[in-house]
């Protein structure tokens, strides 16, 4: 039956059959035991809506996880791509303004403002979170974890991966990469053409400002309280300053910016600019092993560290399987999946389960071996900035717009 | 008469690779392997595009299935539904006419993306949208106009004197229409067919609008490959995707009659 | 035996009930939505603060100017190349040339797209072609023709699909020029430009019009292209109205429904236009 050989993954296997025994007292939406949550979602399907444009994310899915859940679990996973997260809330926005009770969506890959303006139109269904039996490996007093984006889950959501925001460059051809504003302006002044970000609201786009509204202003903690717009209206023309200073010496001369993070690894691979950004840290060491980005290819953190968060996986409110979702949610969290999540470096790259509270024959499943396009664990575990709340996301979006793309 | 003729090849050889200059790279890519900058030729040869096609999870046997019925469902209605109309304009004349073509020629140029964000509300309400049947019914929109106004100028060609000689023999309105009308209009049917099969084999935002990610098209897998990186994916889809077009070519060469140069699908546009 | 006009509008009943109801229906559901009045989604009061806000809005101008000039250059240039090919293929083979003509006419616009940009990225076969040529040395020496501020690549994409749909149409028309009152123009001693100004063009001016025209709507009001291979702002109007369609900020909506409204009443105005001029077309 099983076909794999290795015995830590029969190991883990072992440990996910107990699972879906024991955990009987978990609450969920409804009150009803998991066994009768597992036993109401065998043999049915479950639509899954998730970013389409990670190709080797998609892979994980379909050839890893999708093959698991019918054999373990006789769900039929079938993954709807959308080019944009927010294709996805919008279409649940327009089933709500519809009234529209039996939807499509069962589970949807999220976090960050999908999630808050989700949570603002009411379209989550839940909490149903903390109640799966594989939440026991997460640690849900982790700001990281209990805040997405500063806005609380609160049970709406279940954690899937976490990611951190790393810059990418070629060493080849920066010696010294910028790693402070003054650098970096320094850096574009002689080096013409050859530095450039996506352009907001791409997801990308937005960790780039987001990093460097930290970074200009100096100070990160007034970022994760609400919106102020006194403190806002202070502090936001100072990085709009910078990034106008910056534009000329953009690749085009800023006359325009990539769409989106793919655009720009895209011309980082074509050698028309020196540097890409991610928010997976492996990213860059998987794209050298397969003979995309050049062999000199090195990750870097900008100092004072960068962004981490969570991304997750909701259901909608009117989600017609919402049963199988939860059992998709919970094999996602599984040890075994979390630890093939990290071997692929997918989804963020990184597991969300707290590995400390891992049996300890499966914590070496988790060991990190980073080549030499990558920085160790250590390093951007040290280095972790919190993102700001949704709304001064939003606030820093719009006036990137009016600001620095129109003028 | 030699010197225009010798230009007319010339012209006619410019044409050619103008024509084909944006093909070429698509064919090339899409059996490329490595191929980098500034070589002209790919360095290496593979089949990796294909295979990622048809590799699990890649949903392209999905697409190209769901393509193919949408669009021949929507050929279908679009003939049985144009033919009538094609039939009264092209052999009538009635007051108000020019308000219906003004009205028939209005989604020919007026964008349906416009009506078709309108009417998205209405859909999700009555359970239209994430459904095939409602991507058929938004590609309606496009592709009615033209299959009338295609059968209203074949009709408007005709007489109508074969007919009137049958009903002369005592054949009934029906028996006239099925065994003389019919025949007769069956080229210009099938070239509405062919344009109303490609109007909606090449729909994009519409399909992604009402189909709301839940219908996948073979556009939409194009589209997304193209936003990616990887123009081998790209080039192969976009290859596929070209194909009916190419098919209609062929058919063109092999029944197009010599003397007709305004080509049969001269008159229309493909979005 | 029904009446002759009951059978006629029993005709054209399919065909008219199509497009008034899911045509005319989502263009009067867009202007509702756009006035902020659709009672099924609990918008009540109704108000013209939509169009205000996009016609006072510096965005909205901005892709109206781009839309036009888009629009425009596609349609003037694909016009002038499609008269020239098919002055210079009238005398050419009738079935290579219609078959040239008819690739480009029904290959979709979406892998016109990819194909020029393939053609024309700075990494393309054309910087390729440069190189080799010696004319460039590295991509970034090769023009950006892609996502840049004059729409270079919607262009072309857009000359390459509509110049043999208008060379077609504007081949068809030469078929009605008489060759004898050419040569007799010639033997009378017009010169060639003469000759295609007092001749050819007075035959031709009604077809190229009428095809310039369905060009110049079509390219207003299409997506796919622009919204591939377009820049990032601003962008061209149907593109800008799915933008605001599709944000999760719900009071955009209106916005967006006053854009489409706007995009429809202009193009209308063309349709309007062009069937004016083939009923003067048919008058002769």
């Amino acid at each position: 039956m099983i076909k794999t050989g290795f015995l830590p993954l029969v190991a883990l296997l072992f440990l996910l059959a107990s699972c879906g025994g024991t955990a009987g007292e978990a609450s969920n939406g409804e009150g009803r035991s998991w066994e009768e949550i597992a036993a109401a979602a065998e043999g049915t399907t479950v639509n899954f809506f998730m970013f389409g444009g990670a190709e080797d994310t998609n892979a994980y899915v379909d050839e890893w996880v999708a093959p698991r859940l019918r054999e373990e679990h006789g769900i039929e996973l079938v993954r709807t791509p959308v080019s944009d997260t927010s294709d996805a809330v919008n279409k649940l926005l327009n089933e709500k303004q519809a009234g529209r009770e039996e939807g499509t969506i069962d589970l949807l890959w999220l976090n960050g403002e999908n999630f808050y303006t989700g949570s603002q139109a009411d379209l989550w269904w839940g909490p149903w979170a903390e109640g799966l039996p594989n939440a026991r490996y997460i640690d849900w007093e982790d700001p990281q974890i209990n805040l997405d984006f500063g806005y609380p889950v609160d049970g709406y959501e279940a954690p899937w991966s976490q990611a951190q925001f790393v810059m990418i460059y070629d060493s080849e051809r920066v010696e010294d990469p910028p790693e402070s504003p003054d650098e970096l302006l320094e850096w574009a002044r002689q080096n013409p053409g050859r530095f450039t970000y996506p352009a907001p609201p791409d997801f990308f786009g937005n960790a780039f400002i987001l990093q460097l509204f930290y970074q200009v202003t100096e100070q990160v903690e007034p970022y994760q309280g609400e919106f102020d717009r006194e403190v806002f209206e202070e502090e936001a023309p100072e990085l709009y300053e910078f990034l106008n200073e910056l534009e000329p010496h953009l690749w085009r001369g800023g006359e325009t910016y990539p769409a989106s993070g793919a655009a720009l690894d895209e011309l980082y691979q074509n050698c028309e600019v020196d540097f890409t950004v991610s928010y997976n840290p492996y990213f860059a060491q998987r794209q050298v092993e397969r003979g995309i980005f050049p062999e000199t290819t090195r990750t870097y953190l900008f100092e004072g560290g960068t962004l981490s968060n969570t991304s997750y996986v909701a259901i909608p409110f009117n989600a017609p399987n919402k049963e199988g979702a939860q059992v998709v949610a919970n094999f996602l969290q599984s040890p075994e999946a979390q630890a093939e999540l990290q071997r692929r470096n997918v989804v963020g790259g990184l597991t969300t389960l707290d590995v400390e509270r891992l049996p300890e024959e499966l914590r070496e499943e988790f060991e990190i071996k980073p080549g030499p396009a990558a920085l160790s664990l250590e390093e951007l575990q040290a280095n972790r900035l919190p993102e700001a709340r949704t709304e001064w996301q939003l606030a820093l979006q719009d006036g990137w717009a009016s600001e620095v793309q129109r003028k | 008469m030699d010197k225009r003729n010798r230009s007319a090849g010339i012209a006619l050889a410019l044409a050619a690779v103008l024509v084909t200059t944006p093909l070429l790279p698509l064919a090339l890519w899409s059996f490329a392997g490595e191929w980098r900058f500034p070589d002209l030729l790919p360095a290496s040869w593979s089949l990796r595009g294909w295979e990622a096609l048809l590799a699990p999870g890649s949903r392209f046997t999905e697409a190209v299935l769901n393509s193919l019925v949408i669009a021949a469902a929507v050929t279908a209605a679009a003939v049985v539904i144009g033919l009538p109309a094609g039939m009264a304009l092209g052999t009538h004349d009635f007051r108000l006419k020019g308000v219906v073509i003004f009205i028939i020629l209005l989604p020919i140029l007026v964008p349906p993306l416009a009506s078709t964000m309108g009417i998205h509300l209405t859909f999700i309400r009555l359970g239209l949208a994430d459904t095939m049947f409602g991507v058929f019914l938004v590609h309606l929109v496009p592709t009615v106009p033209y299959t009338a106004i295609i059968l209203t100028s074949v009709f408007a060609e005709r007489t109508g004197e074969l007919e009137e000689a049958a009903r002369t023999l005592g054949a009934g309105p029906w028996q006239a229409f099925w065994h003389v009308t019919l025949p007769q209009v069956a080229p210009g049917v099938a070239v509405a067919g062919l344009f109303a099969f490609l109007i909606s084999w090449s729909q994009y935002i519409l399909t992604v609008l009402i189909g709301g990610g839940t219908v996948i098209t073979l556009p939409m897998l194009l589209f997304s490959a193209a936003s990616g990186t990887d123009p081998v994916i790209t080039s192969t889809l976009a290859v596929v995707f070209a194909l009916p077009a190419v098919v209609a070519l062929l058919l063109a060469l092999r029944y197009l009659n010599p003397g007709n140069e305004r080509g049969f699908l001269g008159v229309g546009k493909v979005s | 035996m029904i009446g002759e006009r009951t059978r006629i509008a029993l005709l054209l009943a399919p065909a008219l009930a199509v497009i008034l109801v899911l045509f005319g229906g989502g263009l009067y559901a867009a202007l509702l939505q756009s006035l902020g009045y659709f009672p099924a989604i609990g918008m009540t009061e109704p108000g013209l603060d939509a169009y205000r806000a996009v016609l006072t809005s510096p965005d909205f101008l901005n892709s109206l100017a781009l839309t036009v000039y888009v629009a425009g250059a596609s349609t003037a240039i694909s016009t002038v190349l499609a008269v020239l090919l098919a002055l210079a293929l009238r005398r050419a083979p009738g079935r290579i040339s219609t078959a040239l003509f008819q690739l480009p006419v029904t290959v979709p616009h979406l892998v016109a797209a990819v194909g020029v940009a393939l053609v024309v990225t700075q990494t393309g076969l054309g910087a390729r072609i440069a190189a080799a040529l010696g004319l460039i040395g590295e991509p970034a020496d090769f023009p950006a023709l892609l996502y840049d501020r004059y729409s270079a690549g919607i262009i072309l994409t857009y000359v390459w699909k509509e110049t043999p749909f208008i060379a077609l149409i504007v081949l068809a028309a030469l078929r009605g020029v008489a060759s004898e009152l050419e040569e007799v123009a010639q033997t009378l001693g017009a010169n060639a430009w003469q000759r295609f100004w007092y001749v050819i063009f007075p035959a031709i001016y009604p077809a190229v019009v009428a095809a310039s025209l369905v060009v110049f709507a079509f390219t207003f009001g299409a997506f796919e292209i622009p919204f591939l291979l377009g820049q990032d702002y601003p962008t061209m109007l149907p593109v800008t109205a799915y933008r605001e369609y599709r944000s999760i900020d719900l009071s955009a909506r209106p916005a967006a429904m006053a854009i489409n409204v706007i995009l429809a009443l202009l193009t209308a105005l063309f349709a309007a236009a062009y069937l004016r001029l083939s009923r003067e077309l048919r008058r002769g």
